[in-house]
């Protein structure tokens, strides 16, 4: 399924003196298959342009097409919108709310019209996708985990309702490096799944180099860009016009250019890095 | 977002906006004994022109105190049309059943209504000229005679202003949980009253967890800054009475001494002012 | 560095000593485990990082040094007093302050000068000095043009530097960070950072920062590497990084810069090994 964005507006709390412009004509396409990175400094739009992906917040002007599904009609299938499109919010195990992790799961399937049977097997693959075992956690209750459980437990409670397209709004936030590590490796290993398509709102750079294939940076509402992180933070400007920094990898890189040892690599790994760095040592 | 931690407050400079809170709190309880004293219709005349000299002085603006109003219009309508219809008057217009329409009835009505319609104006002059903030720093320091009854009088305080702080993050925290739970297709708009009671359930559960998560943060924040530590606790804000205050207390007085003297009859307040005028 | 803050440190005046701490939490019948066995010495004027996986005891101990927790066990001394001393706890809180991570959770007023008046004010301050202590405070974080507004129009950078300026008006010694980094965005943890490290550089403020973000952790004095309540490394950020295999133990990475030059090694070139890019990219070139 492809998402089409076409002159996408937003102003909050309009024709009052608070009135705030969030979103300023953006257009751009999310192609399936795509891990799609949308970066952006703090109050730029990012999350204001993640909620208009799954109808929760209404268009006020512009379009969006969700394949078939067109998002500006007046009354779009809310539930078959956000049953293709799961969004992960920030801190979801916040979220959590069941007496046992098992009906935390099965809440989003059964919402969405799953009957028992359904919703149970749903549910286990979820949690099978995340890590967890529905048989050995699932008739614990959801505030005995550990952090990082929960937050499995609530990616598992998103991904239950077998959304294509899954929108995580800073997936890691909070987390130590290990666990940072497992989300990341998890995301990447649902897109075998039914799950055909990444959206990943990040301020980690780092994250954003190593696990996107394209990225798009709002600026003020703007869309300042809509690329690759290969160009964007090797041949392009537009970081340094914006808030946003350059990871580690890209900052190592310049480092060494000032220093005339000029490498021939994206830089946008460790490995990549460090391969680069290699061929020109030999 | 509206910021509700303004509450009402009308952001502007004037006169009453740089009252001390106390006074303000001190003269709004003086208004309210006004309005009740008022008895006459000449009495609520010189209440009305209390209420409007007050609002001219404080620069709010007459649309924003009509809407004040507007807030209450049911409750209006429904005291106006009780009173009509069954105060016991003797000048009976119409009656029917135990419906009375009597000439006391429509007087007794329009003077509820109107007692209604202007203790709401004055006390909201108050939330309009004064932050909750400094509400509850005026109420803080007018009741803190009452810590020698051991009413502990600066944790209520404290109470308060955590409280002011909170109400607009937990509001935030509201929109976010439900935004959250309506993205795993949670509906909170259809099904019948027990359904949608039971549809809430998503959205305080994670709220009351949270609102306790950060209780207990908060108690541990409350300790690093040595909450508690002294009984010779100071305070960094001092609240002066000044002249305004003085003016405004003196304006009040002026005002109540009028209402009672119009109370007694129209021709003996008449008769007073009068003489007053030949005095001169 | 002004000549105090040399002064100070030439002392190696001990501020925080923990002596065979042990501590567990229990709740009816269970109990956790906190941390057990640690010695640690902290000196006035360093700049320390507790660095560990979540769960790893670094917040308990933390909250051991300033007298939230007293230890089950072993003894905390700070600045002289006995942390377990209940009758001078609030001389220890107002000498070792601390910032917590949500910086919503510790403001008690809405307006931001009350708020940072807050803690002088408990602590009896009179009046006048308390003006001064606020107005010094606010301009040490830089927030001083936000004096009389509210604090929910803030970032959350700034929300935590007004967070950092109420613990500095009641004129601390030393400064715990309880991952006060944590949900910040990067430009927060920036703003963050340099707070650290003008409070640790120019003002000689003793500064002990609980965090797992590498990059916080390259620029301390020394780090402590916790896991499973114990320190299982510590020294300097180059030190405690060349151990790569505590560090992988402890469930934390090396910085970017420490992984690539690892990652050379390993490909057999003589790179020296180094954690900031800096150093990477020095020792790339001369090799």
């Amino acid at each position: 399924m492809q998402i089409v964005i076409q002159n996408l507006s937003y102003v909050y709390s309009p024709k009052t003196p608070f009135e705030k412009v969030a979103l300023d004509n953006v257009s751009f396409t999310v192609n399936e298959g795509d891990t799609l990175g949308i970066v952006g400094a703090t109050g730029s739009g990012k999350s204001t342009l993640s909620r208009h992906l799954n109808a929760l917040i209404r268009i006020q002007s512009g379009k969006i097409l969700l394949g078939d599904i067109d998002l500006s009609q007046k009354k779009p299938d809310l539930k078959e919108v956000r049953k293709k499109v799961g969004m992960l919010f920030q801190f979801p195990e916040y979220q959590l709310f069941a007496d046992t992790v098992r009906k935390d799961v099965e809440f989003g399937p059964k919402n969405f019209g799953m009957n028992e049977a359904e919703a149970a097997k749903s549910a286990a693959e979820a949690m099978r996708l995340v890590g967890l075992d529905m048989g050995e956690i699932g008739e614990k209750s959801p505030f005995e985990l550990s952090g990082g459980q929960m937050r499995r437990v609530a990616i598992a409670g998103v991904i239950a309702s077998r959304p294509e397209v899954l929108v995580l709004d800073e997936p890691t936030a909070g987390l130590d490096p290990a666990g940072k590590r497992e989300i990341l490796e998890l995301v990447t290993a649902l897109k075998s799944s039914f799950v055909k398509t990444v959206v990943i709102i990040s301020h980690n750079m780092d994250e954003i180099a190593e696990y996107c294939n394209r990225v798009v940076v709002l600026d003020e509402g703007k869309l300042i860009a809509d690329t690759t992180p290969a160009i964007l933070f090797n041949d392009s400007d537009i970081i340094d016009n914006t808030e946003l920094d350059y990871p580690h990898t890209i900052k190592i890189k310049r480092m060494l250019a000032a220093r005339g040892f000029v490498i021939d690599t994206p830089a946008l790994t460790v490995k990549e890095l460090a391969a680069g760095v290699a061929r020109r040592l030999k | 977002m509206k910021d509700m931690t303004l509450g009402q407050y009308y952001p502007t400079d004037s006169f009453t906006h740089r009252m001390d809170p106390r006074a303000k709190l001190v003269l709004v309880i003086a208004f309210i004994v006004m309005v009740f004293l008022a008895e006459s219709f000449l009495s609520y005349f010189a209440v009305i022109v209390c209420v409007v000299s007050a609002a001219l002085v404080s620069r709010i603006p007459l649309s924003k105190m009509l809407k004040s109003i507007k807030a209450i219009i049911m409750l209006l309508i429904f005291t106006g049309i009780l009173n009509l219809l069954f105060y016991n008057g003797e000048t009976v217009l119409w009656s029917w059943w135990r419906i009375k329409i009597s000439v006391e009835g429509i007087i007794f009505s329009i003077k509820m209504v109107l007692r209604l319609v202007l203790l709401v104006m004055g006390t909201t002059l108050l939330t309009y000229t004064t932050t909750p903030t400094s509400l509850t720093d005026g109420m803080e320091s007018l009741l803190t005679p009452l810590k020698y009854i051991k009413v502990p009088v600066h944790d209520i305080a404290v109470i308060m202003s955590i409280a002011l702080r909170f109400i607009p993050i937990l509001s935030e925290e509201v929109d976010k949980i439900m935004m959250a739970q309506k993205a795993r297709g949670a509906s909170f708009d259809t099904g019948g009253l027990l359904s949608r009671a039971k549809a809430l359930l998503p959205i305080l559960i994670p709220l009351f967890v949270s609102a306790f998560r950060r209780a207990d943060e908060l108690a541990l924040a409350l300790d690093a800054r040595c909450y508690n530590a002294t009984p010779n606790r100071t305070r960094y804000k001092v609240m002066k009475f000044g002249l305004r205050d003085l003016a405004g207390a003196i304006g009040m007085a002026a005002f109540i001494v009028l209402v009672v003297a119009l109370n007694n009859n129209f021709w003996g307040a008449y008769e007073t002012v009068q003489s007053v005028w030949w005095l001169f | 560095m002004n000549e105090e803050v040399m002064k100070a440190r030439a002392a190696d005046e001990v501020v925080i000593k923990a002596d065979g701490v042990k501590y567990s939490y229990r709740s009816g019948e269970r109990v956790s485990r906190g941390v057990e066995g640690i010695d640690l010495e902290i000196r006035r004027g360093e700049f320390v990082v507790f660095l560990g996986r979540n769960g790893s005891g670094k917040s308990t101990l933390a909250k051991l040094l300033n007298g939230f927790l007293v230890p089950d066990e072993g003894i905390v001394t700070a600045l002289g007093l006995d942390t377990a001393d209940e009758d001078r706890i609030y001389d220890v809180r107002s000498k070792v302050g601390m910032v917590f991570q949500n910086p919503d959770n510790q403001m008690v007023a809405s307006v931001i000068e009350s708020d940072v008046a807050f803690g002088p004010e408990n602590l009896g301050v009179p009046r006048e000095e308390i003006e001064e202590r606020v107005t010094e405070a606010l301009e040490t974080v830089g927030m001083s043009e936000y004096r009389n507004g509210s604090p929910n129009k803030l970032s959350g950078g700034q929300k935590q530097r007004v967070a950092i300026a109420s613990i500095l008006a009641m004129r601390p010694e030393v400064i715990i960070l309880d991952e006060s980094t944590a949900m910040l965005d990067p430009k927060g943890r920036r703003e963050i950072m340099e707070t650290i490290m003008k409070l640790n550089r120019e003002k000689g403020m003793t500064v002990i920062l609980i965090t797992h973000y590498m990059d916080e952790a390259i620029e301390a004095d020394r780090i402590f590497v916790m896991d499973s309540g114990r320190v299982t490394a510590f020294g300097t950020p180059a030190e405690v990084f060349a151990a790569t295999e505590a560090i992988a133990a402890a469930g934390l990475e090396l910085p970017v810069a420490g992984k690539v030059s690892l990652e050379l090694k390993k490909m057999g070139f003589d790179v020296p090994f180094a954690i900031t890019d800096e150093d990477l990219a020095e020792g790339v070139c001369r090799s």
